[in-house]
């Protein structure tokens, strides 16, 4: 069946690629699909669903299922209009496009029938060239840091699993020493008790003196015996402490005072005693390293012990030189076990987050891993934002109230093929009626690291850019100078 | 957009908790309503009134006669028309009122022409009027007072039959210091307080009536923490209507109901008042955002309307006495001849105002909508690109999100007609200004939208920031144009921008003002490419009385709130749409979306639905509040596809998408706080029937101006209930699952998960219907049981017509100009069709004033489809010509020739060959019509 011939527009088309070569084709055909075009024979759907006359190409009414018949014309739903674009870069929009009013291809063939549009093809492609050659040089600066990030990462990943080795064998060496040095403060302080037990100051120690003292103040009756009133009396001794030390009796002598309560009391009634300033003087660097460690970890370090040759503590009563010695032996087997057990913590605490650091995901090239430890901030309009990769992200108020957390790192969330593209943070704080808060971060190719964007795209949903060069990839040669045609 | 409570205080949203539900507690029930207690505590029984039959007074067009309560004493006022077009319009007020009663006005479109009335008969006790030329007669019955309406010797409706008249007569407050009369300032409302009194022909004030006992609540009302002062004391009035034969009636939106009204005993009357309700539910009575007091009841051969002109609130009780009866049990009262005649009782209770009542006698359902048409209006012609698709979100944050969604329609080749910029977008919700950090550069944005044959909505709600560096509220203050408080200042309330203050809308300076604002010189930023959503218009005020303004608040002209809660919104509507018809120079048509309406609403643009919610009740209740809309005469309505709360899943949102593409406003919404869902979030596999379902809409397009013509026209609604068209089939008097998309499809949409297949009811002895996908025919009547896939949308033309399509997906409605057409002729029975297509150029006003359209006429028989004009005022030159011609219902016919009968203007045109095709065997040609 050959039906009566079209009413409508044949249409060869001459485009001009460059001025000097000139191609005949259908409107709307790419070059590679010309051979199908053949005016010398009825038109076969490329689908090959069926075939029509030639004529029947582009006559703006559509035949082909796969609307191949009209790929000049809006005719067909399916269809593609080819443009050429010279000076730019070929597109494929949909036929439907064809004569719609609207610019779709840069040379403006998509609207023949309309002549909406000029031709910007030559201004578009030289504005993309210069851009892409801005983007390659980025890129390149950006793929060099990055290079340079590579090898320091691999460096710095090196000594870090040199100084984990090293960590590792010194915590082998610690665990060793440890029971010896238990053994040794063990029998060191069995001598030592047995000797406190036998000695007895002849005369009273200025701390005895300063016991009696104190009991003569508080005994406000001056009965020779205090009582559980006489010590509510002073408000600073409040405490279920010393109540309980004062014993069943509600009442204690002189001697018993110093014995059970003066130890208790002394500093709450002579809070400025000389000896602690000196204390907490003596190893400032080693009490702030302790306070750091105290953030990172729950594990408390035992107060460390006045070290050997630093004078006797003044609390301690005068013993003759056996006793002495036998003190000053087992104070230095518990110093020593002390010693041990911090140097452990501390290698362990190293171990663990250097497992931990060595354990993270930081890109095939482990590029991304000098972001890990540092952060990152953003200004809008409204908040700060903060993100720490690897760690979490959150947001503040600009104008005042509480920081919130945008999520905690959760893995690497870029498409397929592109899998270190993205960040995801989850498990931040929870929406009114809705989820919990989580972040993507998507990474892009620059020269600097910055965040660059911070948005909400859905309530409670956000999206942050990090620029950063580890996300630069290595331009094929030549790129900014390839163009189509 | 927005249901005041959603992120706002604290202390309010507390109770709703994470449950997701109306919180009935915050809106009053008839009991909590005092006149509404008061009224329904009133039983049916002999009415106190008597008609005064020898008072009657015949003018040349209105008869009147004086009514008096035998308890009281109080005598009103009766006023009978007979309206041209069997229209017959009562009137009840106060003889000597103390104060004149409001009058809603700019409801009519005038004063509706009247015929001349005559006493037919008369006997003691009884008077025969006549009413024009339909054959009507009224009979008024002297005591107890009553009116019965009659064509020919069959009873229509019955007034007062049950006595429920209600008159609550103005007093003087009995404590020692009576209110101040309204300020009655000059230049007030056509009917204002200070003109109305004395301006009937009244004798002198009757004796002081006897009072009644005084019940808590009379001058003072207290709901939750607000006190309605009420210093006019009760002053309502209700009216009983009887429907002999009537089972079923429709109407009176906004609810969340089905299409057929149910009995209201045993529970609470619908209520109309305008209310900014938060996350509604569906099935019940509550008062939503909008009100159009108009019933309509049909039964076969007889369609009638009662249209309750009142603004104030109002409580709609319905009765049946075959309510709860089975249909055996129907049955049998039938077989044994004791039934009853079925019979449907109205009762109307409003707050205030005067009784106003509009009987339309039909006979035909679209009489009755016509006959509601030429009273207050038709349905504004939107232009062409509002009958695309909408998306909208609260919010699109700045202009890069915004180009990033439309970048997304492009990509994935949807089409797309208008995006929506929710409140968000303001700076600091101060309207008509642009958050300067999201929106730098919004006349870029709108010109880029502009440049890919798109355009913009923005919100302007009618909630003004108190704010003394906002130059609205400062213009406003100084113009003295807000709303006043019972004791005269500015009314200021709580809402999206925190304090703000109320226009006072119904002043028709203030009307002016704001119409101006719209001026591209005083909207900033605004092109010809931006579009007005008025929201939040009942009006929501967050800190009012059932999250609406206090009735004691004072508008124009000294007329308190409660007199016309339920018109204020309409005056925004209109106010913004005489904004954009100004700004054009009186070219443009305008699109204005609101939320709130009244009766006449539909002369000003679209209405939705509202704050819905994801859920496929949602989305099943869309269908049956659009088709109660579009009954009275809101035709250009539809619901947020999708839900605004909550987020569907993508089975819901595929299917609600299907739905929403066969609704008349198209548009996709969602709350701040759900998950993005733009269609390409979707997998590709839902995405593609996204895309086929917004496909068939703009398809489409031609049959819905066409059938938005029609509506134009005639008055007769787009989406249709199927009685409309097949009144005399009762199966269909209570479906509302399917609809007819204008006379010629017929549309069922899924509304269940998981759905296998649907039953579609194809209505019509003797007709058949086409598959509108597979061109397959099916013979009616039949309930067909049709298998559905997750593609499936079941849509059927009727046999019989001829429905023009635009086949050519493009991107937006504007990109379809001077497409070609694509004829689908359905075949009857009998091989013969008609149908028609109306164009014009789709924005402008020219059609009207210049006759600039195209309106075509379509007819097949015997082989020959002749084109011809069906309106001979209207002539265009249009690009557009005729490409193809779908024939169902045949084989490969001979031949076929189509003929244009030679007239002035057209196109050439030939023999079409036939060719076997995508669509399998078509004329294929090229030709003009």
């Amino acid at each position: 069946m050959l039906p009566p011939p079209p009413l409508l527009l044949l249409l060869p088309l001459v485009v001009t690629g460059t001025p000097e070569v000139t191609v005949t084709r259908p409107r709307g055909v790419a070059l590679s699909q010309l051979p199908f075009y053949d005016p010398s024979g009825p038109f076969r759907c490329l689908d090959g669903s069926g075939s029509v006359a030639f004529a029947w190409v582009n006559d703006d009414y559509c035949d082909c299922q796969d609307g191949s018949d009209e790929p000049g014309t809006p005719a067909c739903p399916n269809g593609r209009f080819h443009c050429t674009n010279a000076g730019h870069r070929p597109r494929s929009v949909p036929a439907a496009h064809v004569n719609d009013g609207v610019c779709d291809c840069c040379d403006g063939t998509d609207e023949w029938g309309s002549g909406a549009c000029e031709n910007t093809c030559r201004e578009r492609g030289r504005q993309e060239r210069e851009e892409r050659l801005r983007s390659a040089a980025r890129a390149r600066e950006g793929f060099a840091l990055r290079q340079r990030l590579v090898q320091e990462a691999a460096e710095a990943k090196r000594e870090k699993e040199s100084r984990l080795g090293a960590l590792q064998a010194a915590r082998r060496e610690l665990q060793a020493r440890l029971g010896p040095l238990r053994a040794a403060k063990e029998a060191a302080e069995g001598p030592e008790r047995e000797a406190r037990e036998r000695h007895r100051p002849r005369e009273p120690t200025q701390d005895e003196a300063g016991a009696a003292e104190a009991f003569a103040e508080l005994d406000g009756d001056g009965d020779g015996r205090l009582t559980l009133e006489e010590l509510r009396a002073h408000p600073e001794l409040d405490g279920a402490e010393i109540e309980a030390a004062l014993g069943s009796g509600g009442s204690v002598d002189s001697g018993t005072f110093r014995e059970r309560l003066w130890g208790l009391v002394r500093e709450r009634l002579r809070p400025q005693s000389p000896p602690e300033e000196e204390e907490e003087e003596e190893e400032p660097e080693e009490e702030e390293e302790e306070e750091e460690e105290d953030e990172e970890g729950p594990e408390q370090v035992p107060p460390v012990p006045p070290q050997e040759g630093e004078g006797p503590p003044q609390e301690e009563p005068q013993f003759d030189e056996a006793t002495q010695a036998l003190i000053d032996a087992a104070q230095r087997a518990r110093d020593d076990l002390a010693a041990a057990e911090r140097e452990l913590k501390e290698a362990e605490d190293g171990i663990r987050a250097l497992e931990t650091e060595l354990g993270m995901d930081f890109g095939p090239e482990g590029e991304f891993s000098y972001l890990y430890n540092q952060c990152w901030e953003l200004s809008t309009s409204e908040y700060l934002y903060r993100l720490c990769p690897f760690q979490r992200v959150t947001q503040r108020p600009k104008n005042g109230g509480a920081e919130t957390s945008l999520g905690l790192w959760g893995s690497w969330a870029g498409p397929e093929g592109d899998k270190f593209g993205a960040q995801k943070y989850e498990g931040g704080t929870g929406c009114w009626q809705g989820p919990a808060r989580a972040t993507t971060v998507s990474l892009r190719c620059g020269a600097g690291t910055a965040l660059r964007a911070a948005l909400e795209p859905s309530r409670c949903e956000y999206l942050l850019e990090l620029e950063t060069p580890a996300a630069c990839r290595e331009l094929p040669a030549g790129h900014e100078e390839h163009d189509e045609l | 957009m927005a249901a005041a409570l959603g992120r706002w205080p604290l202390w309010l949203t507390l109770c709703l908790g994470a449950s997701l539900a109306v919180d009935r507690g915050n809106f009053k029930s008839c009991e909590q309503s005092g006149f509404c207690r008061r009224q329904r505590r009133i039983q049916p029984g002999n009415s106190p009134y008597q008609a005064l039959l020898e008072s009657l007074q015949l003018g040349p067009d209105v008869a009147t006669i004086q009514l008096v309560n035998e308890v009281t004493q109080v005598p009103l006022l009766l006023e009978l028309w007979g309206l041209t077009g069997n229209v017959t319009r009562l009137r009840i007020q106060e003889l000597s009122p103390l104060r004149p009663r409001y009058r809603v006005p700019d409801v009519l479109l005038g004063d509706p022409p009247a015929e001349r009335l005559e006493v037919t008969g008369r006997d003691e006790g009884t008077l025969e009027l006549s009413l024009g030329p339909g054959g009507h007669r009224l009979l008024v019955t002297e005591r107890p007072f009553r009116l019965d309406l009659l064509r020919q010797r069959e009873l229509l409706c019955s007034v007062n039959a049950r006595g429920l008249l209600v008159f609550e007569h103005q007093r003087r407050r009995r404590d020692s210091d009576p209110p101040k009369d309204p300020p009655g300032e000059e230049g007030a409302a056509q009917e204002g307080p200070e003109d109305g009194a004395g301006s009937t022909q009244s004798d002198k004030p009757a004796e002081p009536p006897a009072e009644p006992e005084e019940e808590p609540g009379a001058w003072e009302e207290t709901f939750k923490t607000h006190t309605d002062s009420k210093p006019y004391g009760p002053t309502s009035v209700g009216l009983d209507f009887s429907l002999p034969g009537f089972e079923h009636v429709y109407g009176i939106p906004e609810h969340a109901e089905s299409l057929r009204l149910r009995p209201t005993e045993g529970g609470d009357p619908y209520r109309l008042y305008n209310l900014d309700v938060f996350q509604y539910e569906v099935f019940t009575p509550m008062a939503l955002y909008g009100s159009v007091p108009l019933l309509l009841a049909h039964r076969p051969r007889l369609s009638l309307g009662i249209f309750w002109l009142n603004a104030a609130e109002t409580w709609v009780d319905i009765g049946s006495n075959t309510a709860g009866k089975t249909l055996f049990g129907k049955l049998l009262d039938y077989m044994q001849g004791g039934g009853e005649t079925p019979q449907t009782e109205v009762r109307w209770m409003s707050e205030s105002g005067v009784i106003d009542v509009f009987l339309l006698l039909g006979p035909q359902p679209a009489d009755v909508t016509a006959q509601y048409g030429r009273l207050t209006g038709t349905q504004a012609l939107p232009p062409l690109f509002s009958l695309g698709y909408h998306q909208s979100r609260w919010n699109y944050q700045d202009e890069a999100d915004v180009e990033a969604v439309e970048r997304g329609f492009e990509e994935h080749e949807l089409p797309l007609d208008v995006l929506w910029l929710d409140i968000e977008h303001a700076d600091g919700k101060r309207y008509f200004t642009w958050d300067p950090a999201k929106f730098p550069n919004p006349r870029g944005m709108l010109e880029r939208l502009a440049a890919r044959k798109r355009r913009m909505v923005s919100i302007v709600d009618p909630h003004i920031k108190v704010d003394g560096g906002y130059r609205v509220h400062t213009e406003l203050r100084a113009r003295d144009l807000y709303v006043k408080t019972k004791d005269g200042n500015d009314y200021e309330g709580w809402c999206w921008p925190g304090s703000s203050a109320y226009p006072d809308f119904t002043n028709p300076e203030m009307r002016e003002w704001w119409a101006n604002m719209f001026a591209f010189d005083q909207y900033e930023g605004s092109t010809e490419a931006l579009y007005t959503w008025n929201d939040m218009n009942e009006p929501s005020v967050f800190s009012g009385p059932e999250v609406t303004m206090h009735k004691d608040a004072r508008h124009f002209g000294g007329w308190e709130h409660r007199e016309l809660h339920n018109i204020y919104g309409l005056y925004v509507h209109k106010a913004t749409a005489e904004g954009l018809i100004r700004r054009s120079g009186g070219r443009l048509r305008p699109f204005v979306l609101s939320r709130a309406f009244f009766a006449g609403s539909q002369r000003y643009g679209a209405v939705w639905t509202g704050d819905n919610t994801a859920d496929w009740e949602h989305l099943r209740i869309s269908i049956p509040m659009c088709l109660s809309f579009g009954l009275a005469g809101l035709a250009f309505c539809g619901a947020d596809v999708g839900g605004f709360f909550q987020n569907p899943g993508p089975e819901l949102q595929v299917r609600w998408y299907q739905a929403g593409a066969f609704q008349p406003f198209f548009r996709a919404h969602a709350h701040l706080d759900t998950a993005r869902r733009e269609p390409w979030l979707l997998s590709p596999e839902h995405l593609a029937l996204v895309r086929a379902a917004l496909r068939r809409r703009y398809a489409l397009l031609p049959t819905w101006y066409t059938a938005f013509y029609h509506c134009h026209r005639q008055g007769i609604p787009v989406m249709r209930p199927l009685w409309m068209e097949f009144p005399d089939d009762p199966h269909t008097f209570a479906m509302d699952d399917q609809y007819l998309l204008d006379r010629v499809l017929l549309v069922h949409p899924v509304t269940e998960p998981g759905a296998r297949g649907v039953n579609v009811y194809l209505p019509g002895e003797g007709e058949v219907w086409y598959n509108d996908e597979t061109h397959e025919q099916h013979r009616a009547p039949q309930t067909l049981y049709v298998p559905v896939t997750l593609s499936t949308i079941p849509v059927f033309q009727r046999g019989g017509t001829v429905i023009p399509r635009q086949d050519r997906p493009r991107r937006s409605t504007e990109a379809m100009k001077g497409d070609p057409f694509t004829l689908y002729v359905a075949l009857s029975p009998q091989g013969t069709a008609q149908g028609d297509l109306y164009v014009d150029d789709g924005i402008s006003f020219d059609y009207a004033t210049k006759n600039a359209f195209l309106h075509r006429h379509f007819h097949f028989a015997n082989g020959t489809l002749t084109s011809s004009s069906a309106d001979p005022r209207g002539s265009m030159s249009s690009p557009a010509w005729l490409e193809r011609v779908v024939i169902l219902g045949v084989g490969r016919p001979e031949s076929a020739l189509l003929t244009t009968h030679g007239e002035r203007g057209l196109g050439g045109f030939g023999v079409l060959g036939w060719v076997f095709g995508i669509l399998g065997w078509v004329l294929r040609g090229v030709l003009g019509f």
